[in-house]
């Protein structure tokens, strides 16, 4: 219980993602195999534990304690969290234990069964050789409010770093369920599977983005182009009858998208697609926020399914009936995809048209024409191009927006030696309404005359943040917008960067939100 | 009429004609010890423990009018007599002990238990009305033992200087500074404190009050990979640190004791260390000091005077304008 639960409050403490990864190799390395198991079902937030409601463990601790209610009452808005508050509560720890991690989760597995009062003894037996910090654990482990809330990245991260696994053969054992009470980490970890082959992606490779005119491409009859849509970028893989998704991150999400995980939906053999999952409305693709909403979901209920559905857009064809086609031309993967697609279910599968011309001409019509269908770039690939290291692929992107908006809120950093970010706002009458938070990405001359400013021409403080006078004016340039509703402005600007400091400009010249908000008009018919 | 009363400018005996920490400017003013809402500027005439009389000079003036007592020395005024007792708060830190014919009242002032070998420990006064302060007047407030947590501190500088970074502490520069200091590890080859801390050691040294050196804090101290730093938490704390180095901060406070107040600080890291009395050390204090009544001050008052109501002790409150331990301080 004690190196749980050191490593449930570092890993709260600890902000960066190396720290946490430190932090997770270091327990993995030091915890006894009995207890790992039981710990990666921790740490997945899979067990459950729970023995007594929040409510019934209060009125124990309340009663354990002598504390009455009103005084408890006082103490929980400082704590705010629940559990807690009643871990501070109990008398000072002296005493300790060396009980393993297993066993403690499997006295707590046989006390499911138990009645109340046998339940309740045995808290009171537990709090008494816990720790401060495994006492805060312990309750929000026996009242299932226990959740490290890691993302699979990480924890593969760890694991393979830790054990010297490569990610893609492990990644299936973090989604499959397990049981720690008959199972063992051995088993569980590197005991070989057919899934460590059959769930293994090709490397995705980063295409670069066109800086170049379209001309020096050479002759248009050399490329395809074909629309992309904002999604996640994916290897859909189906080998021995089971279906892998990969996100481009060497995140394993098949359980994200059930509706495309039914073997049924490819009769063929095995094979490996590439594309983009979108979710859609009708026949419309949402934005990204939609999707991006649902990675972060544990589990998908059947209303998102039926409100959101998932379609994947496919791009490429990476392996047919086992057979790598890494060495066959585009314009050989895309005739097979042709083939393909007639045998896939067209209700989850869509093939994008292709745009081909001898002249540029029709190409630039299309990106033009993108964002009425809100697709958000074009691939271009030569027609001959292999499946190489370094991916011959361009992705044209739609051209940007800007606003010239004024600084209305700075945000220092950590040690309050730098700025982290900048909040910029437009005029809406005579008020400033926030339209986007960016990085500081200013050179040092102008933030150093920007932090002495602010110095003298702070109005509010927020903790680290600063409301400051209408002063500085900069471009903000944007890739698009959409409705949010959760936003004073009514709309969220995808991707803002910081641009031009606009010297000339004064505040009362900057833009107004209405020029936003006839922006969203237009793009979201 | 009560021996002591709580007025607009403070706690006084209007008896003797004197306050205790008062918050206004006055004629006489016995100061429990000197952080800044305890002793004011601007009194006439100071009174306090001897070792607090280089704080109050440094702190408010060299010119103030003070004077000096040992503990337990009896100051007679009109015919009540007044004593400082050790508080165990910081360097000077003060009890005072009021008697008139037969009735005695204890204004703790702040106050913590045990020896934090810095300064002269807590001892228990028995007094008929016990006016106590309640920062950390709730229950949820439980100190570890403070070896535990020099333990922590000396274990972050050693990840931090592996790290080849600087190790920050943010502590109020009388009390906490001296009391982290005395407690570093041996191994910990540079320590720098900032110019307040630096100068208040300074004062303390000179007048053999504290023994812990180290070296002060500036613009041309170059080289900090693995160094510690001292210093009180203020916008301006940072700016002798060359921006290159990279830095882990902390907080060694009692508020640290929850996860809530640490997210909600700039820090990294949190160290719970207080030099006020703990939930059970209140209720300890009050418990030895046999009061009768016990009138509870600065802190969670209301909470604290309503639990030992229920304890069956006579209880009430004062509103003061102490501020106990504030992180910012």
């Amino acid at each position: 219980m004690k190196a749980i639960s050191e490593l449930y409050i570092r890993l709260e403490e600890s902000k960066n993602l190396d720290k946490k990864c430190d932090l997770l190799v270091a327990y993995f390395k030091q915890t006894s195999s009995e207890d790992l198991l039981w710990s990666m079902s921790l740490l997945l937030d899979k067990a459950n534990k729970r023995l007594v409601p929040i409510k019934t463990l209060k009125e124990w601790t309340l009663a354990f304690t002598n504390t009455p209610l009103w005084l408890f009452d006082q103490c929980h808005p400082l704590v705010k969290d629940a559990a807690e508050t009643l871990a501070l509560l109990l008398p000072k720890s002296v005493n300790t234990t060396k009980k393993p991690l297993f066993d403690w989760m499997n006295n707590i597995e046989q006390h499911k069964k138990s009645s109340s009062s046998e339940k309740q003894t045995f808290i009171n037996h537990s709090w008494n050789v816990l720790s401060k910090n495994e006492r805060i654990v312990f309750n929000k482990l026996i009242t299932g409010n226990l959740r490290f809330n890691l993302s699979q990245k990480l924890l593969l991260k760890s694991l393979s770093d830790a054990f010297d696994l490569a990610i893609p053969s492990i990644a299936h054992r973090l989604l499959d369920s397990f049981s720690p009470l008959d199972d063992s980490f051995e088993n569980w970890l590197f005991k070989p599977s057919a899934k460590d082959v059959n769930a293994k992606p090709y490397p995705f490779k980063p295409i670069k983005k066109l800086k170049l005119p379209l001309e020096k491409l050479g002759d248009a009859k050399d490329w395809i182009g074909e629309y992309l849509w904002e999604g996640v970028q994916v290897q859909w893989i189906k080998r021995e009858n089971e279906i892998f998704i990969w996100e481009d991150n060497m995140t394993l999400i098949s359980l994200i998208f059930p509706e495309l995980l039914d073997a049924q939906i490819f009769s063929g053999a095995n094979i490996v697609l590439q594309g983009t999952i979108v979710l859609m409305k009708e026949d419309r693709v949402l934005d990204y926020s939609q999707i991006a909403s649902r990675l972060k979901r544990k589990s998908i209920t059947k209303k998102t399914l039926s409100d959101f559905p998932a379609k994947m857009l496919i791009n490429d064809v990476l392996e047919l009936n086992g057979i790598s086609l890494s060495k066959k031309p585009w314009s050989v993967r895309r005739k097979l995809l042709n083939e393909i697609y007639p045998t896939l279910d067209n209700k989850l599968f869509l093939l994008a048209d292709v745009i081909q011309d001898n002249l540029w001409g029709p190409f630039r019509d299309a990106h033009k024409d993108a964002r009425s269908i809100n697709a958000s770039s074009i691939l271009l690939r030569p027609i001959g191009s292999l499946e190489k290291e370094e991916s011959p692929s361009f992705l044209w992107e739609l051209d940007g927006f800007s606003v010239n908006a004024v600084l209305l809120y700075v945000e220092s950093s950590v040690d309050r030696r730098s700025i982290n970010a900048l909040t910029f706002a437009l005029w809406d009458k005579n008020e400033l309404i926030p339209i986007a938070k960016v990085e500081n990405h200013l050179d040092d001359e102008l933030k150093r005359e920007i932090q002495l400013w602010v110095r003298k021409n702070t109005l509010e403080k927020f903790g680290p943040i600063k409301s400051v006078k209408p002063f500085y004016v900069f471009e903000i340039t944007f890739e698009n917008i959409a409705e949010s509703r959760r936003k004073k402005s009514g709309l969220t600007l995808k991707y803002p960067t910081l641009g031009k400091y606009l010297k000339e400009i004064k505040p009362r010249e900057a833009h107004k939100l209405s020029v936003l908000k006839e922006m969203l008009q237009k793009h979201i018919k | 009429m009560e021996l002591l009363s709580n007025t607009k400018n403070g706690l006084y005996c209007e008896m003797a004609d004197v306050y205790i920490d008062p918050w206004r400017k006055v004629q006489k003013a016995l100061i429990t010890h000197g952080h800044s809402d305890h002793a004011k500027p601007g009194h006439s005439q100071y009174m306090c423990h001897k070792n607090s009389v280089s704080i109050l000079k440094h702190r408010i003036g060299k010119n103030i009018k003070v004077r000096g007592y040992n503990f337990g020395e009896s100051i007679s005024i009109n015919g009540v007599k007044f004593s400082f007792h050790p508080a165990g708060h910081i360097i000077g830190s003060a009890q005072v002990r009021v008697e008139y014919k037969g009735e005695i009242w204890v204004v703790t002032g702040d106050y913590k238990l045990g020896d934090d070998e810095v300064c002269t420990p807590f001892e228990p006064i028995k007094c008929h009305t016990l006016i106590t302060e309640s920062t950390f007047g709730l229950p949820i407030y439980k100190w570890e033992s403070p070896g535990n947590v020099f333990n922590q501190i000396n274990q972050w500088w050693a990840e931090n200087k592996a790290n080849k970074q600087t190790s920050v502490i943010y502590a109020y520069s009388l009390g906490k500074a001296q009391r982290i200091l005395k407690h570093l590890s041996k191994d910990i080859d540079k320590i720098y404190a900032h110019a307040s801390i630096y100068n208040t050691n300074k004062t303390l040294i000179e007048h053999g009050i504290y023994d812990t050196h180290c070296e002060e804090l500036s613009p041309k101290t170059a080289d900090l990979n693995g160094a510690l730093i001292i210093t009180p938490q203020s916008s301006t704390a940072l700016k002798n640190i060359n921006q290159t180095h990279s830095i882990k901060t902390a907080m060694a406070s009692g508020w640290m004791a929850t996860r809530n107040t640490r997210k909600n600080r700039l820090i990294d890291k949190g160290f719970v260390l207080s030099d006020h009395a703990d939930w059970d050390d209140l209720l300890t204090a009050i418990a030895s000091s046999e009061a009768e009544r016990v009138i509870v001050t600065h802190g969670y008052q209301e909470a604290f005077a309503r639990y030992l109501s229920e304890l069956g002790l006579k209880a009430e409150t004062y509103k003061t304008a102490f501020e106990g331990e504030s992180t910012l301080k």
